[in-house]
């Protein structure tokens, strides 16, 4: 799950506007999300070695990627790793998350996005990665394969990287579904 | 059931890689032309990037297709990916070897009171401390008298977004502790990071506004910092403190590292977690058997592990055959939700959360065990290694997990095994609240250290200066 972070991570650093983009991480305890986050941060990064920790129990862990538009200016971009597992329904537990100019400004990694139910989340940018560990014989271990089901919306930028991806035969063992809403 | 072995094998590829880079970095010394110095900043990426990714995982041929991805990322991610500074602030309260009183300094170094905010993440807390240890007076919002239908899994969350929250809890510190305003107090520390940036601004807005109101020497404080040196706050006049330098073992639910801890602004990580902390297995596991986690789930899981028997159910122990200081936990987490699906079927039930009690407990037990027993391995290999190096023998366990008493038995008993001093706080003193900080701020200004309370940072990830 790590490499395929790292390869969305790259490609969408390399669109015009990766701020707003919003990743919601889908899957059963232990199916990747977090490794899928790391990989993507270290992808957006270009460190290695950064430590992505599991954002459980703080909540949100922000890191910092730089990146460079066409006209060769780099600046500053913000990547909010969040985990919502322990929040409930209520709309004031997500106050301190500062989701309005977050979900704007920067881009988003948020796993468990069930619990958003009551948030408004801006649809354009948003790419559902749904984990799923994909066995014959109904096991489930650490080496089980896994498949990916995406979604995105239709015409937003995630259509040209998964197409670069599908061009480049990168993903095509884990893919089992792309759909467009 | 077959437990995995993990190995983090350098395959042939990687070592000659690794060879190359080493007679690169000599010749670097002697090489200035720009292209040739690009290269060897990308063949030191390529090598890192190979090391990571070995790292934690099992032994097994890669695909065609996982292979194309690394070279994906390879060629396109790392050229691109400018060797930044992560961290654009890190905590170093000293300059050079000397610490500062920017904002001035309590008149009686000797005897003087703090008020300390700590509104880092979940909760919001404020307390008055003296400088001999004495807690004055407390408040946090979470157990806050007022009643309101806050909902949701975490209470003290909600409220304390919301700034009214923190005038009411100062308020009521000072009061507990007999004061009227802050204009009673000697001196402000606050929490300025690590933690999530919109809730440390509410507490560090306010104790700068109040620092500057009442021309008060102020302290910005470091989260984890403060944790730690809640181990050395005298509980009576007649006990010995901890003193520097010693090993801190921090365990909670959003931190589990290793430090070794040198002076005031001077810890260093020697180890951490990949991905889940102590604190988090625990809530996890106690999710998994439905258990309710209104008090956290760690004191549940620990209280049901007491029913249990640790023996009868098989899990491996994290990162065995890796010889250094780093925690995973993410591999037992899954490992005890596989077992309990299994259990869950074999019983007839349909979620791990309808098997019995007793099953249960010995879930929860065989759990506890290996969950600490990766801790013993690690935390042993940290001590010896600071006997033999350094010839430190103390150690502080501090955060909220430090409260099982299953997880200090067995430390105490590595301990008095190795001759250590072991230090705990007690446990109500564990978690996040307003006496770490009042007590940071005192030991900073104990070095004299103060900050400038006009500059309005706070630093969602702050961590330890390297120290030069």
């Amino acid at each position: 799950m790590e490499d395929v972070g790292g390869i969305l991570a790259s490609l969408l650093l390399d669109t015009e506007r990766p701020e707003g983009a919003i990743i919601l991480l889908e899957g059963s305890l232990g199916a990747g999300k977090t490794s899928f986050a790391r990989g993507f941060v270290r992808g957006a990064t270009g460190d290695w070695n950064l430590r992505v920790t599991s954002p459980t129990f703080l909540l949100s862990n922000t890191y910092r990627a730089r990146k460079v538009d066409e006209n060769n200016v780099e600046s500053d971009i913000e990547i909010h790793h969040m985990d919502l597992y322990r929040l409930g329904d209520h709309p004031e537990d997500f106050a301190p998350l500062n989701l309005d100019v977050v979900f704007r400004e920067c881009v988003s990694l948020i796993e468990w996005p069930v619990r958003l139910s009551n948030v408004t989340v801006p649809t354009d940018q948003q790419l559902n990665v749904d984990i799923r560990h994909f066995s014959s014989d109904d096991t489930d271990t650490e080496d089980t394969p896994r498949r990916l089901v995406l979604s995105y919306p239709d015409g937003s930028s995630w259509g040209s990287i998964l197409d670069q991806i599908h061009h480049q035969g990168l993903l095509d063992d884990m893919l089992m579904l792309t759909s467009k809403q | 059931m077959s437990i995995v072995k993990r190995k983090a094998k350098v395959d042939y590829p990687c070592s000659l890689l690794l060879t190359i880079l080493i007679l690169n970095s000599m010749i670097g010394r002697y090489v200035t032309h720009p292209l040739t110095l690009r290269r060897i900043a990308c063949m030191r990426r390529k090598v890192s990037f190979r090391l990571a990714s070995t790292q934690l995982s099992v032994q097994q041929e890669e695909s065609p297709k996982e292979k194309r991805r690394k070279r994906f990322i390879e060629q396109k991610g790392l050229p691109k990916a400018v060797d930044r500074g992560q961290f654009a602030t890190t905590y170093r309260p000293f300059d050079g070897h000397s610490f500062q009183a920017l904002s001035g300094l309590p008149p009686n170094l000797q005897n003087f009171t703090v008020l300390g905010i700590e509104s880092s993440c979940d909760d919001t807390g404020a307390a008055v401390v003296r400088s001999d240890g004495t807690i004055l007076g407390e408040a946090l919002a979470s157990q806050s008298h007022i009643h309101a239908p806050w909902g949701g899994v975490v209470p003290g969350l909600a409220k304390e977004a919301h700034e009214a929250e923190i005038d009411r809890i100062v308020q009521e510190a000072l009061e507990a502790a007999g004061m009227t305003s802050a204009a009673d107090v000697d001196a402000i520390g606050v929490t300025v990071g690590p933690g999530l940036e919109i809730c440390l601004r509410v507490g560090a807005t306010k104790a700068r506004a109040l620092a500057i109101e009442y021309q008060k020497p102020f302290v910005g404080v470091h989260h984890l910092e403060a944790h730690i040196l809640m181990a050395r706050l005298p509980y009576d006049s007649a006990s010995k403190q901890l003193e520097f330098p010693f090993l801190a073992l921090l365990v909670s639910g959003g931190h589990c590292q290793l430090l070794k801890c040198t002076g005031i602004g001077d810890m260093a990580v020697l180890g951490g977690t990949f991905d889940d902390s102590l604190g988090e297995a625990y809530d996890k596991t106690a999710r998994l058997l439905g258990l309710p986690v209104g008090g956290g789930g760690g004191p549940v899981v620990e209280r049901l592990a007491r029913e249990g028997d640790p023996t009868t159910i098989p899990l491996s122990v994290p990162l065995q055959s890796r010889k250094d200081l780093d925690f995973s936990y993410s591999g037992l987490k899954s490992n005890v939700r596989r077992v309990a699906e299994r259990l869950a079927k074999e019983q007839g039930v349909e979620t791990p959360a309808d098997l019995s009690h007793s099953i249960k407990a010995n879930i929860a037990a065989s759990f506890q065990h290996v969950a600490i027993q990766h801790v013993e391995q690690r935390l042993r290999r940290a001590m010896i290694l600071l006997e033999e190096k350094e010839n430190i023998r103390s150690l502080a366990l501090v955060g909220g997990v430090a409260a099982n008493q299953v997880l200090r038995t067995r430390i105490e008993g590595l301990c008095r095994k190795r001759s250590w001093d072991l230090w705990i706080p007690p446990p109500r003193l564990c978690t996040d609240q307003g006496t770490m900080s009042a007590w940071a701020a005192v030991e900073r200004m104990r070095v004299q250290s103060t900050d400038d309370p006009t500059i309005p940072d706070v630093y969602a990830r702050y961590p330890f200066a390297q120290k030069l």
